[in-house]
């Protein structure tokens, strides 16, 4: 943690950028890097609707809570929680491309490039590329369970043997 | 049979036909994020006979055309896999240029947890 926020700081240093946070994975990993990140800086989160699958739900995904700034002209750094497909941070970015800022990156604490289906995306600073595994804690969940557990766990499914 | 919901980045020529409820879930996600698909718009020939007759063949389930990258969907068990690695591996080395990914039943399952998805489908 300490690493990326020595590095966030230097590359930004003087150019007072927006970190952008997603609800809900990314607010303990979020909540811990800007205790790192040394340089002034202004935090917005944003809330995108799930896709509910079978459950029912949108044909299209859409921003729930929106920035409470903007960002014209602004360097932006997005903190995610998980990187994996892509497919929502590639939705946030051209959505928040739309609003010219000067810059986009993004940090994520864990990174799943193999599973990557859009991998043009601006993804700057990485906490762990990981194997494929599920984890709870640390602000990931299971049905909206775990989060709170201080660190990351594995989890073993009891139908995943093979 | 398989519902066949009207798609917003479907940009195929003839409405996908489905083969299981896997690839159905599939475009809906792809659907949702607004990434242009199409469904098994190209098949590559693997292995031809002496006299150029098709032996071995594979037909990506999606390509991506933003991405230019196709992607294979299973959701057979891993022990069963293996022939459809085989083929990737083959499309790979005549096909170098091709990006082709392959998402297995695992993968599905991961997108299914994440995406809230009835994901039991085999």
């Amino acid at each position: 943690m300490e690493e990326l926020g020595r590095e966030i700081s230097s590359d930004y240093a003087g150019a007072d950028p927006v970190l952008v946070s997603v609800l809900r994975g990314a607010f303990v990993f979020v909540a811990d890097l800007v205790r790192v990140i040394t340089i002034p800086h202004a935090i917005e989160f944003v809330a995108l609707a799930g896709y509910g699958g079978a459950l029912g739900g949108r044909s299209s995904i859409r921003l729930m809570k929106d920035l409470d700034i903007p960002i014209g002209g602004r360097d932006v750094l997005i903190a995610e929680d998980v990187v994996d497909t892509g497919l929502t941070l590639n939705y946030l970015i051209k959505t928040l491309q739309l609003r010219s800022p000067r810059d986009i990156a993004v940090c994520t604490l864990l990174d799943r490039p193999y599973r990557r289906l859009v991998d043009d995306l601006p993804i700057r600073y990485v906490g762990f590329t990981v194997p494929d595994e599920f984890f709870v804690g640390y602000g990931f969940d299971l049905d909206q369970r775990y989060r709170g557990l201080p660190d990351l766990r594995i989890v073993h499914f009891p139908d995943e043997a093979a | 049979m398989l519902e066949t919901p009207v798609f917003q980045a479907f940009c195929g020529a003839d409405a996908p036909q489905f083969a299981n409820h896997a690839e159905l879930e599939c475009a809906k996600i792809l659907d949702y994020y607004g990434i242009p698909w199409e469904y098994e718009p190209r098949t590559f020939v693997l292995e031809t006979d002496e006299e150029g007759r098709v032996l071995e063949a594979i037909t990506p389930d999606f390509y991506l055309p933003e991405q230019d990258l196709y992607v294979e969907l299973t959701v057979m068990k891993q022990s069963l896999v293996t022939r459809k690695h085989r083929k990737l591996r083959k499309l790979r080395e005549r096909y170098p240029d091709v990006k082709v990914k392959l998402f297995n039943r695992r993968d599905f399952e991961r997108l299914a947890q994440k995406y809230d998805l009835n994901h039991r489908t085999s």
